[in-house]
């Protein structure tokens, strides 16, 4: 399990750890296994430079906790599906506001597992509101014109008649 | 943003407003954490959404969700030169990209070279778009043998593309609105154009109905297109007939209009 290049002098342990630095100084160790899901860490982890702290200005500490837990446990060998999916859905079933900041860590770290959980259940929250409905919801200013709306709407209506 | 009308002297603050397209910032204007997404991720967001309806519905959200949920990344394409299904959402050919489609999907056909179309039928809302700047660029083929290049048994839109057919006919309609804008519909000339056919619609009519969107019912609406070879441009087997037809003469080219509707 761990890695063959191993270029510490220190004695050989079990578990090769990562230290990541987020936006606001805090640091988080993370095994070497569970930091490959992340493309980028990979790539630095190829490249040799996983020996120093790696700073992550893009990640508040909060989040890339998360994401360190999110990524240990989707390492672990022996999960079955059924326990992952109940606690991938636990792990999202957050305030919107965090599920946004997972977005972003994901697309920063290049996770592809959190990154589609995150954004899947974004969708879910959109599915079935209307317009307006869904304006609420997010919160979000109404820029359109009723003529830009008509238009929008004459635009797709091919597909519902 | 606020008005830059600040210097304006002894005029009762206001909203300029010229034109009854008013934008509606009346307030403070209200954080909407979701639009620190980047376009990719929103994106990425929509492409777990369904085209009907909720995709279609994000587009009216607001004029950014709109730019992003219509977007040409969010489209199918068919590209011949793919070899393996590596890439997600680019397939081999026509009937792949048909047949992993959502009602409502816009399926992208890339322009150059000739994409053998034989007998596809399409049982689901889509739109079927050329990729190239002129319907010119992007051809199905129907080669000899096959009935037709594309059956349609529900509501689909087809533009900037050509079909051409050798024998038999281009577009089969069954049922739905069939929508045919900017595109180019060959068959066979002289002597054997009675073989060919552009159109061939079988739909019966269905009770005519009238809303402020327009006619609903089965019936194929063309427009900008130009029809060559074929001994008729359509041939219905239905009730529908040929309606509204108009025909602007280029100089080399001739463009139909024209509807195939339920004679009112």
């Amino acid at each position: 399990m761990s890695s063959s290049s191993s270029s510490s002098s220190s004695p050989p342990c079990p578990k090769k750890m990562i230290t990541l630095k987020s936006s606001d100084g805090e640091t988080f160790e993370i095994e070497e296994i569970a930091a490959l899901q992340s493309k980028t860490l990979e790539n630095m982890i190829d490249e040799n430079c996983a020996s120093t702290p790696i700073p992550l200005p893009n990640v508040k500490g909060k989040i890339l906790a998360k994401v360190v837990e999110f990524c240990t446990k989707h390492a672990e060998a022996g999960a079955d599906a059924e326990t992952l999916r109940a606690w991938d859905a636990e792990f999202v079933g957050v305030e919107h506001a965090i599920v946004f900041d997972y977005i972003l860590a994901a697309n920063f770290l290049e996770i592809p597992t959190l990154l589609d959980l995150a954004c899947e259940s974004v969708a879910e929250m959109i599915k079935g509101k209307t317009p307006d409905e869904i304006r609420k919801f997010f919160n979000i200013n109404n820029a359109f014109s009723p003529e830009e709306e008509e238009d929008v709407r004459r635009q797709n209506q091919w597909a519902f008649e | 943003m606020e008005e830059e009308e600040e210097q304006k002297p002894a005029m009762t603050p206001c909203f300029s407003s010229s034109s009854k397209r008013r934008k509606s910032r009346s307030g403070a204007p209200s954080f909407a954490p979701i639009n620190n997404l980047d376009d990719g991720c929103l994106m990425h967001i929509f492409s777990f959404l369904s085209p009907i309806p909720d995709r279609y519905n994000t587009a009216l959200v607001c004029h950014r969700w709109c730019y992003l949920a219509c977007h040409p990344q969010l489209w199918l394409r068919v590209d011949r030169s793919v070899k393996d299904s590596s890439e997600s959402g680019v397939f081999p050919n026509i009937e792949s990209a048909v047949s992993a489609a959502r009602p409502g999907d816009t399926i992208l056909i890339a322009a150059g070279g000739s994409h053998v179309a034989s007998n596809i039928q399409i049982n689901k809302p889509l739109c079927l778009i050329g990729g190239g700047q002129l319907p010119d660029e992007t051809m199905l083929l129907c080669s000899r043998g096959s009935d037709s290049a594309l059956e349609f048994l529900s509501t689909c839109k087809l533009s900037n593309l050509t079909v051409k057919a050798e024998l038999g006919c281009c577009l089969l309609h069954r049922s739905g609105r069939l929508i045919i804008d900017g595109c180019i519909l060959q068959c066979e000339t002289d002597p054997l154009d009675y073989l060919s056919c552009p159109i061939v619609s079988t739909a019966t009519g269905s009770k005519v109905v009238s809303s402020p969107i327009g006619y609903h019912g089965n019936g194929v609406s063309v427009s900008q297109t130009r029809i060559e070879g074929g001994a008729k441009a359509v041939l219905t087997s239905g009730d529908l007939a040929l309606q509204r037809v108009r025909v602007m003469c280029a100089r080399t080219n001739l463009f139909f209009w024209f509807d195939v509707e339920c004679p009112s």
